[in-house]
């Protein structure tokens, strides 16, 4: 092979310039060796048409088979920092997500400046014959959707949906009517109630714990609830009823 | 076996393109020695060349009909199988039971499993491109072996030209230095 291949005039040492005429020598040398076609088998060639022959692919395998390739292609033409760096980003927001949304439910999750409670549609108001008391609704009690709201992370203030009931026939006369407490300042226009089937309601959300409240017919004339607790220690005289939300 | 000219094998892509299987086979006769051979002086080992070459016309039979008609069909053949060798060769890797031929003693390597030919000048040669990091060893192979440009060989690898052109300048620094060092040694 001596006589194959000259010594570089360098010592051996790698050429910067690989276009002069020792290089295109030993190209077409290289080249020459490794040109030539390899001895097919031709089974090789029946078995591939064989197996082409074969392939019914149910569309799962088909989007498999296209995933496969978007993998491979991810794979060698990603940097390894990159990819590090993007599973590791696909791994905490799977974890941030399932921890928050499937695992605990309505639970608070930890951190970043946000919590995430559960609140709940309310349900019907009760028929005029037979209105409901002010109740609390446990999370359990029916799906709810999911918000996300602002507010600190501790499980035993978080609000708990309550729905406040009067029957039409208590307020005579009564064209509006308005829910007063000390959870909204007895701030008479902030929470109004409709009416619906013969029964004026609402839903509020109220954190757990006692609570004083009233209804007020047309702005002026308070009533306690007919059908709730009455608070002894009414507001200055005015009458009023007591509730006392639980803890989900 | 009748090689195919330019215009024949683009009618015979866009028939089996359309479904023909006998367009699909003329194709894969005509694709595979050049295939085999790429795959050959990838991965050294005759097993693993042919399943991955298996695969890669696999793979182009499910992908055919969202080939371009007019783009050129080399570059995408040989992506799809360049994917596959890679990919034999991080199994090879991972599960430590073939290693990656560069990375042991030439001595060691050239094994019977190896399919490295047994003669003289050309085992040399072969030898020495087995030397070669992957990366070098493909670009030097798309360049000098499968005669294709740079901007063919980037929608192969995703490389750039300029990337490439140093890969196989290496590629071929590489095989001077150790094809004379065999010289010396013999």
């Amino acid at each position: 092979m001596n006589d194959r291949l000259r010594s570089t005039p360098e010592g051996g040492a790698p050429s910067s310039d690989f276009h002069d005429a020792e290089d295109d020598r030993l190209l077409r040398q290289v080249r020459a060796a490794l040109t030539p076609m390899p001895p097919v088998d031709r089974r090789a060639i029946a078995q591939i048409l064989s197996a082409v022959a074969d392939r019914k692919r149910t569309p799962w395998q088909r989007a498999a088979g296209r995933l496969e390739g978007l993998r491979e292609w991810w794979q060698f033409s990603t940097p390894p920092l990159a990819r590090a760096g993007a599973m590791a980003a696909l791994a905490v927001t799977v974890g941030f997500v399932a921890r928050g949304y499937v695992m605990r439910p309505g639970l608070p999750v930890d951190g970043h400046g946000g919590s995430l409670v559960a609140t709940q549609s309310a349900p019907a108001p009760a028929p005029a014959t037979a209105p409901a008391a002010p109740s609390t609704v446990s999370p359990a009690a029916s799906p709810g959707s999911f918000q996300a709201v602002e507010g600190t992370a501790d499980a035993s203030t978080l609000p708990v949906p309550v729905q406040f009931v009067l029957d039409a026939r208590d307020v005579a006369g009564g064209t509006g009517v308005s829910l007063v407490g000390d959870f909204n300042d007895w701030d008479v226009t902030a929470t109004p109630l409709s009416l619906e089937g013969g029964v004026w309601s609402t839903t509020l959300p109220l954190p757990p714990g006692r609570h004083v409240y009233a209804f007020v017919i047309n702005g002026k004339r308070w009533i306690a609830d007919p059908r709730a607790p009455q608070a002894p220690d009414a507001d200055f005289g005015r009458p009023g009823s007591v509730i006392l939300v639980r803890t989900p | 076996m009748q090689p195919l000219d330019a215009g024949t094998l683009h009618l015979v892509l866009q028939q089996a393109r359309h479904g023909d299987r006998a367009s699909f086979a003329r194709l894969v006769e005509h694709y595979y020695p050049r295939a085999l051979r790429f795959a050959l002086q990838m991965l050294h080992h005759r097993e693993d060349a042919e399943e991955a070459v298996q695969d890669a016309f696999l793979r182009v039979h499910d992908n055919l009909a969202r080939f371009r008609e007019d783009a050129p069909f080399d570059p995408w053949f040989f992506r799809i199988l360049g994917n596959r060798c890679r990919t034999l060769m991080a199994k090879r890797k991972r599960h430590h039971e073939t290693f990656e031929y560069g990375d042991v003693p030439v001595d060691a390597a050239s094994d019977a499993e190896n399919d490295i030919p047994d003669e003289g000048f050309i085992r040399d040669v072969h030898r020495a491109l087995a030397q070669l990091p992957s990366e070098q060893r493909e670009a030097f192979l798309l360049r000098h072996v499968n005669d294709m440009d740079y901007e063919e060989m980037t929608i192969v690898t995703g490389a750039k030209g300029s990337t490439l052109r140093m890969r196989v300048k290496r590629a071929i620094d590489t095989l001077r230095v150790v094809l004379r060092e065999g010289a010396i040694h013999e």
